[in-house]
């Protein structure tokens, strides 16, 4: 255990932990665009920006040290996040969140050009489906401002299992995917969602992310995994009934 | 882990369903009542008259063991699992993992939801008028 | 050759090799680097061999590395009188044999003068090679970078002999840090400690290497040092390894270096055989190896991180350094990354001792190894001066003595040419006024003017230079090779060059300058690699000495370099002698005038390329720029 102190507050935080982990746990607020809790950090957005020991940092990637002065809120600090989140706005001008995040932290006008981008290139996406997922269907492509995220080459993936996550974990809400009854359509590709063996309600799930999980799993089967929730719940229910009535019986 | 124990006793379930409407009333989504983490159904003689099927908080879960970012993990002190919303990435594996079909997922927005043994004081427990829930 | 088995043998034979050199015998040194092949020297030293052989003459022909005044080759020296031909054509060379080896006369034509017409015989008498002080480039000029024989005549090897034989690994890294050796990648940091730092970390396991992904434009020193010498980075790196405790050593180079690489992998043969890589080398326990790993001439890869994700496999973007690379380099093990020319520095060390390095350079290394800078540094001299090429100079040299007395001062100076700035360290450095020429060249002083000695690049820039375009320049170049990870340099590089772009054509606010510095302020605390940290100083650099131009451009319209071509038009004045050079020369035919009559140009036709300004002998072309282009032209 070590303590920093947040803004002159005495903290108290683990060895190895980031600035910006003990700072959200204890309710600091310190904005991030690609901190995830899951993945390890990146520091790619450079929004999480903190003095630290007098030096700007970026709070995501600094581990704490014993005694660290973080200080959160400096008129530097300020203003050079500032400066990091009209940057951002100017590559992405539409993007809900960064308007709220501006009105937040009082950035009233983006000088830059304004490009026509809705993607803020935090990569967040690239990393849940190789580190979390393991899918490994999406890599950044590109260089410097010409960086833009894909399944390698833009064909659709044969490694995208439709999971939607990067989706779903997008700070800006960028990747859009589509799901009917029998489909889901995500990168451009479009996947067969599977049918519940019993109703033939359709799942959440494909078939190829049913193999991912039940790799991933130590004991799943896939049999298992093929009912939709309300008929393993039937399953269930009939289940604790032949219990109860065997019991009933007994007595 | 912890020494208390939800326990289902068929024998007093009327099949009322009080337990899934205090479970959707004590986990509301924007004020609004949220999806039933516990059902009740109706059943025939011998029995009483019905049953309640909720999580079990299996020793080797499913859930825990199909989540590729540790989101579900146990609460020692109410022995619930419980899913951490700031890990989770809304994969949905542990929502297509669980054979009892007690993970559901909130239409609302889009994610999985479970039973958290309302962080050791049960609502269904409290609310329900025949006692045939039980957590002690 | 045969396998040495000991440092004893390989002192045996290093003392033989350099005892049999015969310093009065006739030799003749062929420069082949590669500005010099690019001249012709190939087709100059094999004419040499085949003449001599044809003559049957006792004459050695030696292929060498670079001699460093590239601008002048292909370079020819004839030892043992060290007569120095410049451009020597493959005709030229019975000429050279007949006058300059079989008998001692010189061929006045293909020896250097300088602007006043001064002739100089000897390589060592000529003013660019005058002031220097060649240490790593000191055998560059004599032995064949193809022959590990060559390189131990001149000692090479024995010093490495010495340290097996000798000391241990802690008495090394001692040396190295009380030689008070900086890193020549860039940042300077000392060579000693980092050594120590990967040495002291616990593992089996432990990598160096060194970075020869030299992508600076116009920097080609370590490529220079790679072909011209490649065993003397071996043998450094052989030192580092053995007082670090590597097995393995990486040279990362990028394969546009074709010649360099093949020239490594040469000598890691040739070292190989002698029994100076492998296992149990010269019978020790000692075991190392260097494997090459070729980059794909990212820029980005010479920051060290990005560099091991690039040999690990990975797209060559920096990784975030949860602990120190001596700690936890690559594949996570601790590893020491070095420069080339930091690591060919090592064997001179040992060779001449502490003292005769520390007596090189500034400051005073036994008070902290960060004081000061020691031994000397090789320089990429380029842009507006009359010699270009490789300078070596002890640190501390000023900036005068090196681009006046080595560079030989402005090109056109006669013409009214004057010296206005100099870039330093490449795209990330910054641009010193000439208020500061006479500041002596270090790490630290360079860093105090806002620029920094990177990789050793020096861009020379005359009157001509408009500040406002090499700063646009650069931050072009340097959006183009941001790798995009981070957002303060891809889009502060985007935001930057997008305004700069604007101001070069005139559609510059003033509050652009603001926003430039609000920008670059950002990038150098928030940027995620020094590529970013360092990507706003040309900007930073050129807005804090030569502010007046951008306001010049901004609200006045005019480029006082008479550069930025939206901005200018060109005029012919009454000088004219009606010549009709410059009609003639006129790519877009925009010049009209009858022979002995004052031409004029048709502004419509115009593409603002200078070309009649540098044809016209009578100074009577003009560049018009802001308010004059309506009071002369009326447009």
């Amino acid at each position: 255990m070590v303590n920093i102190y947040i803004n002159g507050k005495e903290v108290a935080a683990q060895k190895g932990e980031t600035i910006l982990q003990v700072a959200l746990r204890e309710g600091y607020d310190i904005p991030h665009l690609c901190y995830h809790p899951a993945l390890k950090a990146e520091g790619n957005c450079r929004l999480c920006l903190v003095e630290a020991a007098g030096k700007i940092v970026t709070s995501c990637t600094t581990v704490v040290k014993d005694g660290l002065e973080v200080n959160l809120d400096t008129e530097e600090v300020n203003r050079h996040r500032r400066t990091v989140l009209e940057m951002l706005k100017g590559l992405v001008p539409k993007s809900p969140l960064l308007n709220e995040l501006s009105i937040k932290y009082g950035l009233e006008k983006v000088r830059i050009a304004e490009s026509e981008e809705v993607c803020i290139k935090c990569g967040l996406c690239v990393r849940v489906c190789s580190d979390l997922i393991g899918a490994d269907a999406l890599t950044q492509e590109g260089r410097g401002t010409e960086t833009f995220f894909n399944p390698p080459f833009g064909e659709p993936s044969p490694d995208c299992v439709g999971c939607t996550s990067c989706a779903f974990i997008c700070p800006v809400q960028c990747i859009k995917y589509e799901k009917t009854d029998d489909t889901i359509t995500i990168w451009g590709k479009t996947m067969d969602r599977l049918k519940c063996s019993n109703c033939n309600a359709p799942l959440d799930l494909t078939q190829e992310h049913l193999d991912l999980i039940v790799k991933r799993g130590d004991n799943l089967h896939a049999e298992d995994l093929m009912l939709c929730d309300v008929c393993s719940r039937a399953q269930t229910l009939s289940t604790m009934k032949t219990v109860v009535e065997s019991q009933l019986n007994l007595e | 882990m912890s020494s208390r124990t939800f326990y289902i006793i068929p024998e007093k379930c009327t099949g009322c369903r009080t337990c899934e409407l205090s479970c959707a009333y004590s986990h509301t989504i924007n004020g609004q009542p949220g999806v039933p983490r516990i059902h009740a159904y109706n059943t025939k003689p011998p029995m009483e008259k019905g049953i309640s099927v909720v999580c079990l908080q299996c020793d080797k879960a499913a859930c825990v063991d199909a989540c590729p970012v540790h989101a579900l993990q146990r609460n020692l002190k109410t022995g619930a699992i419980e899913v951490k919303y700031d890990l989770c990435i809304n994969c949905h594996a542990c929502f297509a993992a669980c054979p009892f079909g007690n993970i559901l997922i909130e239409p609302v927005n889009n994610r999985v939801a479970k039973c958290d043994l309302c962080g050791g004081a049960p609502k269904c427990v409290q609310f329900c008028p025949t006692g045939a829930l039980q957590y002690r | 050759m045969e396998r040495l088995n000991s440092p004893d043998d390989l002192i045996k034979y290093v003392d033989a090799l350099e005892g049999a050199v015969d310093h009065n015998k006739p030799k003749v040194s062929v420069c082949r680097g590669t500005g010099c092949i690019a001249s012709g020297a190939s087709e100059v030293s094999s004419t040499f061999k085949s003449e001599v052989e044809k003559r049957n003459l006792d004459i050695q022909v030696v292929e060498t590395g670079c001699h460093g005044f590239c601008e002048r080759g292909p370079l020819v020296v004839i030892h043992p009188r060290e007569t120095f031909y410049q451009k020597v054509k493959e005709n030229d060379i019975s000429e050279i044999i007949d006058k300059s080896l079989l008998e001692d006369g010189v061929i006045p034509r293909l020896q250097y003068r300088d602007e006043n017409k001064t002739v100089y015989e000897k390589e060592n008498e000529v003013p660019f090679y005058k002031h220097q002080m060649r240490v790593v480039f000191g055998m560059n000029g004599h032995i064949d970078p193809t022959r590990i024989e060559d390189y131990m005549s001149y000692g090479g090897y024995r010093a490495f002999a010495n340290v097996l034989k000798e000391d241990n690994p802690v008495d090394i890294i001692d040396t190295v840090i009380k030689s008070g050796l900086r890193g020549r990648g860039g940042a300077g940091f000392p060579a000693g400690l980092k050594w120590k730092s990967t040495a002291q970390t616990p593992g089996d396991i432990k990598y160096i290497i060194c970075n020869a992904d030299e992508g600076d434009p116009g920097a080609f020193m370590d490529r220079s040092i790679m072909e011209g010498n490649p065993h003397s980075v071996l043998e450094g790196m052989l030192i580092g390894a053995y007082a670090i405790g590597a097995g393995v050593g990486y040279i990362y180079i990028r394969n546009e270096y074709p010649l360099a690489l093949d020239r490594l992998e040469t000598a890691l043969d040739q070292a190989r055989d002698a029994g100076l890589l492998g296992d149990n080398i010269l019978g020790s326990s000692f075991c190392f190896d260097v494997k090459i790993s070729r980059g794909g001439g990212a820029f980005v890869c010479g920051e060290s991180t990005a560099l091991m994700e690039s040999i690990e496999g990975r797209v060559g973007r920096p990784r975030v350094k949860w602990q120190r690379t001596a700690i936890s380099g690559l594949w996570g093990k601790p590893t020491n990354i070095n420069n080339v020319e930091t690591w060919a520095n090592v064997p001179y060390i040992f060779s001449r001792g502490i003292d005769w390095f520390t007596s090189i350079g500034t400051g005073d290394v036994s008070k902290s190894p960060w004081d000061g800078s020691k031994g000397t540094k090789i320089f990429s001299l380029v842009g507006k001066v009359n010699n270009t090429g490789l300078v070596e100079v002890p640190m501390g040299t000023t900036l005068r003595t090196i681009v006046f007395d080595i560079g030989g001062g402005i090109k056109d100076s006669k013409k009214g040419r004057k010296f206005k700035a100099v870039q330093t360290g490449g795209p990330s450095g910054g641009c010193i006024p000439e208020e500061f020429l006479d500041i002596g060249v270090d790490f630290d002083e360079l860093t105090r003017l806002g620029s920094m000695m990177g990789s050793g690049g020096l861009i020379v820039m005359d009157d001509r230079t408009c500040m406002v375009e090499v700063a646009r320049y650069f931050v072009d170049f340097l959006k183009e090779e941001s790798c995009g990870k981070c957002t303060p340099c891809r889009e502060g590089l985007r935001a930057m060059s997008e305004i700069l772009n604007r101001i070069v054509r005139g559609k510059g606010k003033m509050e652009d300058l603001e926003l430039l510095e609000d920008l670059a302020q950002t990038m150098v605390v928030a940027s995620f690699c020094n590529l970013g940290q360092t990507a706003a100083n040309p900007v930073l650099s050129t807005l804090k000495y030569f502010r007046n131009e951008y306001i010049d451009h901004v609200q006045n319209k005019i480029c006082t370099a008479r550069q930025c071509t939206e901005l200018i038009k060109f005029d012919i004045s009454e000088n004219c002698t009606g010549c009709t050079i410059c009609a003639r020369k006129c790519p877009v035919s925009a010049i009209s005038g009858e022979t002995k009559k004052i031409h004029s140009i048709d502004q419509s036709k115009c593409v603002q390329c200078g070309v009649c300004y540098d044809v016209c002998n009578f100074n009577a072309v003009n560049i018009l720029s802001g308010p004059e282009i309506g009071d002369k032209l009326g447009v």
